[in-house]
């Protein structure tokens, strides 16, 4: 029968049992075979609740819309001012996330850093330290200091426009990590001070400092290296957002990056990324309300990652009080990552375009994360930061179009007011009433509405209305 | 080329008016720089990237040194966390006790600090020489890659843990032994290299029972053979 | 996260000024944390009696019914009032326990310490805002231990602060550097046993773990031993006693704690830099505690 329904050879219905699903069999397996478990690239597989569950509701007659092609709608934003250095400036509210120089090949790195230097934003580096490369071509760096410390030179630190203390990552906060020896090239290992083919193993913590109140000292030499010229960030992965951010702020940090659990990895574990962290909309929602309790909201810049995919996304994710997103595995898209060719070399590591995160085996058919001299040849530079650029440039229209439809012309100028829920959890998790009501599913919403439910009626006989604004 | 040797009193100004002073003086091309009442203030001499002798006068606090890169720097009394961190090349000497982190990822250079230090001394040290005159504390070369650490007095449990490149000699007594950290044969090279090293600040090589230690190696790839060894690393 | 410090003169004849030796280790000390200030400071003991210290948010009266139920309990012997912060000596030996319920009856009413000796001084902010509202660096006595407050998890308020008395033995008193991991396990355990808790601050855990040892008459020393195994996470803490100060740090030394002798005095602080601002001269070389140390000072 071809109904659709898997069937056995005699026609019985096939039932796969839900705990012991296909998936599930095949990692018990490979993980008795292996003796550990499973390392991966990219990110998480299940589906959170994300910026795709809000929609927008632009001006109709209770507001007015801006016109597309003449009103100005503006989007540049400077961040990291907040001690006196010398702010990032930001043409458009997206930045290119840290990403090293090692899991990415130099063309890459080349190509991300020209993109950003067109479209007038900046690059990070990682866990690697900073390609030579890479400063030439990205005007505003951003520069890592990792629990590894791998590649980190002072005299590249003052070379950078920016330094990020990276506290942990949306793919596995709280985890270091290990690289296994095939992706650790002769050339890798010498810049990390490693004998070459070895598991590179990452610590999780810093090795000079512990907790907010030593970062605090640390930030401190940073700023002392720099002559308090640069500003300093800190990344985390989104776990306890609102006491991070707070510790954050006490610490002294100049601008906070929060990576949602939808964020990337070259190589993380498996079970890590989909079980750890929180999704970047409930991330994005805690860290502005954080921020707004400690009085810093614009004054400590907030910059939103995880699974950011387009202008909508990051137009939500300002809406939420954002002051910009930053992208990895996005731009990585752009570049080539997971484009249907070089079909037969996906194929040799058992994936096809648009299922691969073998990034771990360092054998990217398109020539992104990868160390081999034939496979970087697959990626131009020119052509490559063209992508990039394309894209960048697809985001901040899309960013645009959605503040104009709203009557705004600033991007940042979007509110929460300008979103609804489509679904009573994206309603729970963000405040923002569910469409077609205008209740919020919140603890707040329930206890003005039970207390209004038994209100007197006023004297001239209408009850207060629910819910928020209008 | 100036030949005057400055003198600051730390307490009359800021941390940072105190770098710039010292970083002036470098460029100025003056040799020599003398710091008064540190009163174990933070983030003293960090980034000196010229060869300029900066001394305290007292105890510092942490970070002293920090990435620095060719500067010489002299701590007459005691230091704090992360002595030295990420150094570069140069030198800098406590002649008092250290803190944690004594000489965390050392990549070149010298770090020398004449009493006890405290946990993880060495951290993630990828080249350079450091030196204890006196005992470190727990899990003490955690991760290192590259270099040589010296710890004349005691290792508190944990030495070498996870280490990949690099040595560490221990002259007294040793707790247990880290992760994948195992005792070599001392060679005749290595005694001359200890003598060379000790000698300058005046501790004796010779009569002491050095041990030397190095990675196993277990660790280095995984091998599912090796459930010991691995249950714990990952 | 945040900045401990201690002070204790060793010979149990001597007292001197640990208010001022105090105020002086804390000013650095803020640095680490600016959330709140406190201290527990020991004073000369009366027979007969103990020192409240306590914190009246409210007026209508309050202020008033709280001193009726302490003079109901047994009299009272003097008390001060300056603006929320009460202290009183009260003539009374029941169950500590009993007493904190009375006065702790009104609404807004909270109970810092209650001590032969100890009292405990706390307030938002630094310390000389603490000296502001509860002058302390007055303060003659023996022993003291302070804490400036850099907040984790649990709220910012006076309440949540440290030092957390152990209620409801007196002259028993926590500082915390860290965070407890193991918090809601440990509480649940000690409150089964009959333990009650002020606040959701995960310090004040120790504070009850180590009373509800030494309330079953172990040392301080196991006390303190068996809570580096007991305790999960990253601790640096002082506790103390009527008796003086001990003090423990995590098995993997997570974070800071330094200390310095001589034959009268010992100092433990979270930095150097608090020991320097009272011995100016550095005459007292500080050391680090090692992983898994616990040590004490008993006068």
């Amino acid at each position: 029968m071809s109904d659709g329904i898997p069937r056995g050879r005699d026609g019985h219905v096939l039932q796969p049992l839900w705990v012991w699903s296909p998936e599930t069999i095949e990692d018990i397996q490979s993980k008795a075979d292996l003796g550990r478990y499973t390392n991966r690239g990219l990110g998480m597989t299940k589906r959170p609740p994300h910026f795709e569950d809000l929609t927008f509701v632009p001006c109709t007659l209770s507001r007015v819309p801006l016109e597309g092609y003449r009103e100005t709608c503006a989007t540049a934003i400077e961040i990291g001012g907040r001690h006196g250095a010398k702010p990032i400036k930001l043409a458009t509210p997206i930045t290119i996330a840290g990403m090293s120089y090692g899991a990415l090949s130099r063309n890459a790195k080349q190509a991300l850093g020209m993109a950003a230097t067109r479209v007038g934003i900046s690059t990070t580096t990682g866990d690697g330290g900073m390609l030579d490369l890479e400063r030439e071509a990205s005007d505003q760096l951003v520069y890592q200091v990792l629990p590894s410390r791998y590649g980190f030179n002072p005299h590249h630190l003052r070379m950078a426009n920016a330094a990020e203390i990276v506290v942990g990552q949306g793919a596995k906060p709280g985890t270091g990590g290990v690289l296994l020896g095939a992706k650790v090239s002769p050339i890798i290992a010498e810049a990390r001070q490693l004998p070459p083919g070895v598991d590179q193993r990452s610590p999780v913590r810093h090795p000079d400092f512990v907790g907010p109140d030593d970062m605090q000292i640390k930030i401190e030499e940073l700023r002392e290296a720099t002559d308090g010229q640069i500003p300093i960030y800190v990344k985390m992965g989104a776990s306890r957002v609102p006491d991070d951010v707070k510790l954050a702020c006490k610490a002294g940090v100049d601008v906070i990056v929060i990576d949602g659990m939808e964020g990337g990895t070259g190589a993380s574990p498996d079970s890590l990324m989909n079980h750890t962290g929180i999704p970047a909309m409930a991330a994005t929602v805690e860290a502005v309300a954080a921020l707004r309790e400690m009085k810093l909201e614009g004054v400590v810049n907030l910059i939103i990652s995880g699974g950011i995919r387009n202008g909508v996304d990051a137009a939500k994710a300002l809406a939420l009080g954002a002051d910009a997103v930053s992208i990895g595995t996005a731009a990585m898209i752009a570049l080539n990552c997971n484009r249907p060719i070089y079909l037969e070399d996906y194929e040799k590591l058992g994936t096809v375009p648009g299922a691969c995160h073998h990034c771990h085996t360092g054998l990217c058919p398109v020539g992104i994360t990868t160390q081999d001299e034939d496979l970087i040849a697959r990626l131009p530079v020119d052509e490559a930061a063209e992508r990039v650029e394309g894209f960048l440039n697809s985001m901040t229209q899309e960013l645009q179009m959605f503040a104009r439809a709203c009557g705004k012309n600033a991007v940042h100028d979007l509110e929460p007011e300008d979103l609804r829920a489509m679904t009573i959890e994206a309603s729970a998790i963000t405040g923002i009433p569910l469409v077609g009501t205008n209740f919020a599913f919140r603890p707040e919403s329930f206890a003005q509405a039970v207390a209004e439910a038994m209100a007197p009626a006023s004297t001239n006989g209408h009850k207060a209305p629910q819910g928020a604004q209008h | 080329m100036a030949t005057l040797t400055s003198e600051i009193d730390c307490s009359a100004h800021t941390t940072r008016e105190i770098n710039q002073a010292i970083k002036r003086a470098a460029a100025d091309g003056v040799p020599e720089i003398r710091l008064t009442n540190p009163a174990a203030r933070h983030c003293l001499a960090v980034a000196v990237m010229s060869p300029i002798h900066v001394i305290f006068d007292g105890p510092v606090g942490w970070y002293c040194g920090g990435m620095s890169d060719g500067g010489r720097i002299t701590v007459n009394g005691s230091c704090g966390w992360s002595v030295g961190e990420n150094l570069m090349s140069g030198s800098i000497e406590v002649h008092g006790n250290g803190g944690s982190s004594a000489g965390a990822t050392l990549r070149g250079g010298r770090v020398f600090v004449a009493g006890t230090t405290g946990a993880r001394t060495g951290i993630s040290m990828k080249g350079g020489t450091l030196i204890v005159g006196g005992s470190v504390g727990y899990m003490s070369g955690f991760m290192m890659q590259r270099g040589t650490m010296i710890v004349c007095g005691d290792a508190a449990d944990g030495i070498g843990d996870s280490m990949y490149e690099g040595t560490v000699y221990v002259g007294g007594a040793i707790h247990s032994l880290g992760a994948d950290c195992i005792e070599a044969e001392l060679a005749d090279e290595d005694r001359a290299m200890l003598a060379a090293e000790l000698e300058p600040h005046g501790i004796a090589a010779s009569g002491v029972d050095w041990k030397k230690l190095v990675a196993g190696k277990k660790l280095w790839n995984f091998s599912k053979h090796e459930y010991d060894a691995w249950r714990g690393a990952l | 996260m945040c900045g401990l410090c201690g002070f204790v003169y060793k010979d149990a004849a001597r007292t001197g000024s640990v208010g001022r030796v105090l105020h002086g280790m804390l000013v650095p000390m803020g640095r680490r944390g600016t959330d709140s200030t406190g201290i527990a400071l020991y004073g000369a003991p009366e027979a007969g009696s103990y020192v409240v210290r306590a914190r009246i948010e409210a007026n209508s009266g309050t202020p008033e019914r709280v001193l009726e139920a302490m003079e109901r309990a047994g009299g009272v012997r003097d008390h001060a009032l300056e603006g929320p912060n009460l202290r009183a000596r009260l003539t009374y030996d029941g169950d500590l326990g009993d007493l904190t319920d009375r006065i702790e009856a009104e609404p807004h009413v909270e109970v810092f310490s209650i001590g032969r000796s100890m009292e405990i001084v706390k307030e938002v902010g630094d310390a000389n805002d603490v000296e502001r509202s509860s002058p302390f660096s007055g303060f003659e006595g023996s022993h003291a231990i302070g804490h400036t407050r850099m907040a984790t998890e649990s709220l910012v308020d006076v309440a949540h602060s440290h030092p957390f008395w152990a209620r409801p033995f007196p002259d028993i008193s926590v500082v915390h550097n860290g965070h407890i991991t193991n918090y809601h396990k440990l509480r649940r355990k000690l409150e089964n046993q009959g333990h009650r808790f002020a606040t959701g601050n995960d310090s004040e855990a120790i504070a009850v773990y180590i009373a509800d040892k030494l309330a079953a008459g172990e040392s301080l020393e196991d006390a303190l031993r068996a809570s580096v195994q007991d305790l999960d996470g990253t601790f640096s803490y002082l506790i103390s006693t009527a008796d003086g100060i001990g003090c423990a740090r995590d098995r993997f030394a997570l974070k800071p704690l330094l200390y310095t002798e001589n034959d009268e005095i010992a100092m433990i602080a979270s930095e150097e830099v608090a020991i320097r601002a009272v011995d100016g001269d550095a005459t007292l070389e500080p050391r680090e505690l090692a992983a898994g140390e616990v040590r004490w000072w008993l006068r």
